[in-house]
């Protein structure tokens, strides 16, 4: 049997002596170092001259000194990051504002959409037990990041304002309403919100609200709620397009030389596919459109304020230039670039079309 | 027998047990041996680091399993970022053991499935304890192995028996 056979083999690899050794012996050196702690000490020693001094005076507040540096009160703070594709093709992560998306992704799979959050979480504070995320709507898929150290296997999209927000693998975890951690987050782990029977077609880019439940040490309960709202364009990879486009194709991604041509170079040096223009509304998601088959939506929010053109040309998050153009790099494939450009009127309307970008040589 | 004597005692009593353990998970996780050398060390420095007061074996086997797998995930992380150069003294693991035949193949999955196969198929633990070690759930866990099972079939004839 092959399990015993991978019991076998395995019971081969055993350290080395010299690394038994030399990790026992930084163990006994950090165990001699551990119980020093000069610092309160040294915080005692002060307070006991001062209270001779002044007792009365300062004695409270030397003992709240102290008690701020060794017994910090229950913190909580949540950080986000975004995973960034650098032109070396590793990928960086980020901080970026919870609240200000720069671009999300998403994926179909024909029996749930994954929509992810876009982000990398973290958290950090004092006494933390436990942290506990639940959603009210959907469940939550997760995708170890550690798994895309070689990012070319990653299903890549570009989002956001520079184009280099990384998407993701197409296989998730799915861990239900409510995830737990301890007093740690699990280093890498990414999180996305799920949800059965939806295709992205029939999503309409609700906000996702997500309740973040803080257990300290002490037994006090503290609750954040985390809004997550998609209120700038995104991508969505689709594995089985409901209208007979199977078909996935794989773009390659720019090289920034050629981002910056995509971004910046005249749209009358691009191809226009005139079978591409559509206008989409509030319920509709563009196809991107590349010789009839269909590897990706684009979706735009759907908040009644957002449809607000003078609101969106204002925006300094937004993607709009001031003409009311937005252009999405989608990729490369052979000799041709293609882009999806957006465009908003004055009365509100977007129309989205697909251009074909021949490569510099 | 004093304080200092105690804690060499404890140092050899919990890496004699625990070495070969902390050791092939990281082998599992990690590229080259080099790497699960560092691993290793890392891992049981945080064990003196740690304020956790451990209250049976199966405490500390958990916790070291766990900060093992975390460790592993971090050192890919921050790997990112950085080139690293292997040297070459540095002997590729299939170099050294040519016989090895399902090491391989359970090296070349995911890094999420090496770990539960490693820890079901070799350190006998059930779904449920992977589960609670690794802070997942047992339908993840399960969906895990499932996964594992078949690629491994896809490489390997036979596959790995199922539970």
């Amino acid at each position: 049997m092959l399990d015993k056979q991978y019991k076998k083999e395995m019971k081969q690899i055993t350290p080395s002596q010299d690394l038994i050794n030399r990790t026992k012996m930084a163990m006994r050196e950090e165990m001699q170092s551990k119980p020093k702690r000069p610092l309160f000490r040294k915080a005692v020693a002060l307070a006991t001259v001062a209270a001779i001094v002044a007792f009365v005076i300062f004695s409270t507040n030397l003992l709240n000194q102290t008690n701020d540096i060794f017994f910090p009160d229950n913190l909580f703070t949540i950080r986000a990051y975004a995973m960034e594709i650098q032109p070396d093709g590793t990928i960086k992560l980020r901080e970026v504002d919870i609240s200000q998306l720069e671009g999300w992704t998403g994926h179909d799979d024909g029996e749930a959409l994954f929509i992810s959050i876009g982000l990398w979480f973290d958290f950090e504070g004092y006494n933390i037990k436990t942290v506990e995320f639940s959603l009210a709507e959907g469940f939550f898929a997760t995708q170890y990041i550690g798994n895309f150290v070689d990012a070319s296997e990653l299903q890549q999209a570009y989002v956001g304002i520079d184009g280099r927000l990384a998407m993701y693998g197409t296989e998730f975890d799915k861990v239900g309403n409510v995830i737990k951690f301890g007093d740690v987050m699990d280093s890498d782990i990414l999180l996305f919100w799920g949800s059965y029977g939806v295709r992205i077609d029939e999503w309409y880019l609700n906000p996702i609200e997500i309740s973040v439940i803080v257990t300290f040490d002490d037994g006090e309960i503290y609750e954040q709620p985390l809004r997550i709202e998609f209120n700038v364009p995104g991508i969505t990879t689709i594995e089985e397009w409901p209208q007979n486009h199977s078909e996935f194709i794989r773009l390659e991604r720019p090289t920034m030389e050629q981002y910056e041509h995509f971004a910046t170079a005249p749209l009358e040096d691009f191809t226009l596919i005139p079978e591409s223009i559509k206008v989409i509304t509030p319920t509709t998601h563009f196809e991107f459109y590349v010789g009839g088959h269909t590897p990706v939506t684009i979706s735009i929010p759907t908040f009644p304020e957002y449809w607000d053109a003078s609101r969106i040309i204002n925006d300094p998050y937004n993607q709009f230039d001031e003409n009311g153009i937005s252009r999405v790099p989608m990729g490369i494939r052979d000799d041709e670039g293609f882009i999806v450009v957006i465009k908003l009127d004055a009365d509100g309307v977007f129309t989205a079309m697909t251009y074909v970008v021949p490569l510099q040589k | 027998m004093n304080q200092s004597q105690a804690r060499s005692d404890w140092v050899d009593e919990v890496v004699d047990k625990y070495a070969d353990m902390v050791y092939r998970i990281a082998f599992t996780q990690m590229k080259n041996k080099a790497d699960a050398d560092d691993i290793f060390q890392e891992v049981f420095l945080k064990l003196c680091k740690s304020a956790v007061a451990f209250e049976t074996d199966e405490h500390i086997k958990a916790w070291l399993i766990k900060v093992t797998v975390n460790t592993c995930r971090k050192s890919f992380t921050s790997s990112w970022s950085k080139k690293v150069v292997e040297l070459p003294e540095d002997l590729a693991y299939e170099e050294e053991y040519p016989d090895f035949e399902v090491v391989p193949a359970v090296k070349s999955l995911p890094s999420k499935y090496r770990t539960v196969v490693h820890l079901f198929y070799f350190e006998d633990m059930q779904v449920m304890e992977i589960a609670n070690v690794l802070k997942s759930t047992v339908g993840t866990v399960k969906s895990q192995l499932s996964r594992a099972r078949n690629l491994l079939r896809n490489k390997l004839k036979g596959g790995i028996e199922d539970a």
